[in-house]
């Protein structure tokens, strides 16, 4: 029995953690605070508190939607892509949701925010050449506590660190609802700190990481065509390294076309039609390799002859803002061009 | 591998305690080879390619202990001792200080030197450290180990490896040697939990969260910028409490992992900004380094048996010394330099004091000891954390009102309006900062300055016996006292605050010394 008494203190002292641990997990706090620290966080990531408040400070309607990633976000401006429309006579409002990183489960917590909130009429889900391994970095930060628990084990590779991270995060964003001037942070939306309908990145370099007020010109992308093939060819090794054979067959490369099936399905209960919009790297595929799968959900889009074009990229990967405008309005008239 | 991962709390110690003990029902010496052999493991976990310059050099100092051991006395163990200590300090001086001499030799001459940047092994101030003191007490005839394994467990014992407490062989190794050691005890294992987890919640919890505050003063001091009188001293104190909980914490976890295994340590920190000296503060700051320093630096220069000024020169050269130790770079020399001038001060002082017609220490001159040397301290501390004279000397520019006294705008809106008569100026979105830095500094200030320290803590609630005592008893089951359930469910509250911040881990500041 002595030799027990310390063991036993011990026991309790670990139910006691786990029982705080858990308490701290169950804290509340405000959504709205979660979008914007996860802004605060990540300079890459700083259009989400700005899709929060479009979706839902401004009663401006959202006909059109675009889910993607820096791909989109290099790509497609939402007030070309609505002018296109408009000269094929849609006065639809167009808002390009897309942010950094290809990860599914992070654009299945936007569309919901989305679809959940408004009505939309087009979702329009960017894809490239393939799905990825990976789970978004930042879905632990827009995440529900149930998303998280709810997420789907085995595939996802970040299951346990995002476990354990969690009591952290409910606890941080539990002292900033408490006091969020403290930290930056606003309780309630200020007109003042809202971009507007738009947001515009088109005429920023990838990596999005410099201030917002370093826009840059169009000359600064102008790459020669042999430094982009210098780009893609480092691209390619690095494929050829990653993509061994039957490894996207593999049990985590399941976890992003959960993700994205949730999402489609989400949008079909909602109603919205779904288009896919195609941008593979430069000179990659004509067509993603989940092609058959997706064609069932909806029509797949891409600007070939901008694609084509090397004129029309900043870097491998990215469309510099020649190729996002021509995209942008190619976008809008075919979108336009649809059967309704 | 750092203490506070999980892949260090969940799968290293797990499998190496397990298989101590495990193993160590049938072999001590197996038991002994199986934690000396975790203990590479977990150095080579960082960077495999040190450890054939760990392994080499606990190879040579092994052979060179055995020969001082085996020399006749006189000149040729002397010599013995000299080669070894010094083939140590040279391969400290180059891994260390190889760069920062040639660039300095470069800027004094003129001459265009060329340098290749050296890596410094983890851990080398303090393995080296710890076998030149094994020399010494060789020599001495305090230290004797003939079996390899047992010297490479004690210079490699993981716990203590990387960040010290700086040990000695006489202290350690004679625990090793008992029978009970190799023997699973509930109250050794449970009362090492309790320092681990206040070591853990030191700092995780206390150290990384003021660390925000602290490197971005100093960072912008660096930059250019001119901090004011309250971001200086906000810094600087982030600073300073950041430096002792980091450490200090480390070394609890240092010492509870290694009661866990029924090996004591000493301890490494008293309380120190609880001070009342300089040379009191001295007795309380990593407290295995300033015994080091003492024993094999300072006494061997002379120490105080030489008059006045060869004892201040000493205590200078050695506090000098000291700061070098932490780093290669002029700022620490200056911190070394100043706490050797407080300390010359302090006995200067002391030696005055004695001869006053003056009562005892009374609890008013106590307290103002105590601020005086605290506030030294903080000045030092400037030194040792900035990265240039010019950084330091902006923030001590600061810390005296030079560049203004800003407070938030919305605190100025609040307060007497000739605030503007007193130098203060408001500064616009700076409440938030404002308020974290000097929450987190006052909160810590009370933790550090009134509160019990880890062994108090200890010693009070859960045992009677003192853990922190490294002479080679063993305290057994009797030892525990049954403490109140209240301080299980403050220990637990505790350790899940610094598990909750293990998801990101941030290295030790004293890994880089």
């Amino acid at each position: 029995m002595l030799r027990s008494r310390p063991l036993a203190y011990l026991a309790v002292t670990g139910s006691v953690t786990l029982a705080f641990l858990l308490g701290l997990t169950l804290l509340p706090h405000s959504r709205y605070i979660r979008f914007q620290q996860t802004a605060v966080e990540s300079l890459q990531l700083l259009r989400v508190k700005w899709i929060y408040q479009r979706i839902h400070f401004d009663p401006t309607p959202i006909d059109v939607a675009f889910i993607g990633t820096s791909h989109t976000q290099s790509s497609i401006d939402a007030e070309l892509v609505e002018a296109a429309a408009h000269e094929h006579g849609h006065d639809w409002h167009v808002v390009n949701f897309a942010v950094p990183w290809l990860g599914r489960d992070l654009h299945y917590l936007i569309a919901r925010e989305l679809l959940e909130n408004r009505r939309v009429s087009k979702l329009v889900v960017e894809v490239q050449e393939s799905e990825p391994r990976a789970p978004h970095p930042a879905f632990l930060s827009l995440a529900e506590l149930g998303d998280v628990v709810a997420t789907p084990a085995i595939v996802n590779v970040n299951y346990l660190d995002n476990f354990a991270r969690l009591p952290l995060r409910q606890a941080s964003l539990f002292v900033r609802t408490l006091a969020p001037s403290l930290f930056g942070l606003e309780s309630d939306f200020d007109p003042a700190h809202y971009e507007g309908l738009y947001w515009n990145d088109t005429y920023r370099p990838h990596g999005f990481n410099e201030a917002r007020t370093a826009v840059h010109t169009a000359e600064h992308f102008a790459h020669p065509v042999s430094k982009l093939w210098a780009m893609f060819e480092s691209k390619q090794s690095l494929g050829r390294r990653l993509n061994l054979p039957g490894l996207r067959h593999s049990l985590p490369y399941r976890y992003n076309l959960l993700y994205l099936e949730r999402l489609l399905a989400l949008a079909q209960e909602k109603g919205v039609e779904i288009v896919f919009y195609f941008v593979p790297f430069f000179t990659g595929p004509k067509a993603p390799a989940d092609q058959a799968v997706l064609s069932g959900y909806g029509p797949i889009l891409s600007p070939q002859a901008v694609l084509n074009d090397p004129g029309s990229w900043q870097n491998e990967d990215h469309l510099n803002v020649f190729g996002a405008r021509d995209a942008s309005r190619w976008m809008g008239r075919k979108l336009a061009e649809m059967p309704r | 591998m750092l203490f506070n991962s999980y892949e260090f709390l969940l799968v290293f110690a797990p499998i190496t305690y397990i298989g101590f003990f495990c193993v160590g029902r049938y072999s001590q010496r197996l038991a002994a080879l199986w934690l000396a052999v975790a203990s590479v493991v977990f150095y080579s976990w960082w960077n495999p390619s040190y450890v054939p310059i760990l392994m080499s050099s606990v190879i040579i100092n092994y052979l060179m202990g055995a020969l001082i051991q085996r020399a006749p006395d006189g000149g040729w163990r002397r010599l013995a001792l000299a080669a070894a200590a010094g083939g140590d300090l040279a391969a400290l001086g180059y891994f260390k200080y190889a760069n920062f001499f040639v660039t300095n030799v470069g800027e004094m001459t003129g001459l265009a030197t060329t340098t290749k940047v050296i890596a410094l092994p983890l851990g080398i101030s303090f393995f080296t450290f710890t076998q030149i003191a094994y020399l010494v007490d060789s020599y001495r005839g305090k230290a004797t180990e003939r079996n390899p394994v047992l010297y490479l467990l004690f210079v490699t014992y993981f716990p203590h490896l990387i960040a010290g407490p700086i040990i000695h062989h006489k202290d350690v190794m004679p625990q090793f040697a008992r029978r009970d050691t190799y023997v699973f005890s509930p109250s050794n294992f449970v009362i090492g939990m309790v320092i681990l987890i206040l070591g853990l919640f030191k700092k995780c919890f206390l150290a990384d969260g003021i660390a925000a505050f602290a490197g971005p003063m100093f960072g912008g001091a660096e930059q250019g910028a001119l901090p004011d009188l309250l971001q200086a001293w906000g810094g600087a104190l982030a600073y300073t409490f950041q430096l002792y909980f980091d450490f200090s914490g480390y070394s609890d976890m240092a010492i509870g992992l290694s009661l866990m295994i029924n090996v004591r340590l000493p301890i490494n920190f008293n309380s120190p900004y609880q001070a009342g000296s300089i040379i009191e503060f001295w007795k309380r700051w990593h407290i295995s380094l300033s015994t080091f320093l003492r024993d094999y630096l300072y006494i061997p220069l002379g120490g105080n048996r030489c008059g006045k000024a060869r004892r201040y020169t000493n205590l200078l050269a050695t506090m000098v010394i000291g700061g070098l130790w932490h780093g290669a770079a002029w700022t620490f020399v200056a911190w070394g330099g100043l706490h050797g001038l407080y300390l010359i001060v302090n006995h200067a002082w002391r030696g005055l004091r004695s001869a006053l017609p003056v009562e005892a220490v009374g609890r008013a001159e106590r307290a103002f000891g105590t601020l005086v040397t605290f506030v030294a301290v903080v000045v030092a501390w400037v030194f040792f954390r900035a990265t240039t004279f010019h950084g330091a000397a902006s923030i001590l520019a600061g810390m005296v009102g030079a560049h203004g006294v800003g407070l938030p705008a919305e605190l100025v809106a609040r307060l007497p309006s000739n605030l503007a008569d007193w130098g203060c100026h408001p500064v616009e979105n700076t409440l938030g900062p404002f308020v974290l830095t000097w929450g987190w500094c006052l909160s810590l200030m009370v933790v550090a300055l009134v509160l019990p320290n880890t062994q108090d803590f200890v010693a009070r609630t859960f045992s009677d016996h003192n853990y922190f005592d490294v002479r080679p008893h063993i305290a057994g089951d009797d030892a525990w006292r049954d403490p109140p359930l209240k301080w299980a469910l403050g220990l637990g509250a505790l350790a899940a605050l610094a598990l909750m911040n293990l998801i990101k881990p941030a290295e030790f500041l004293y890994f880089n010394f």
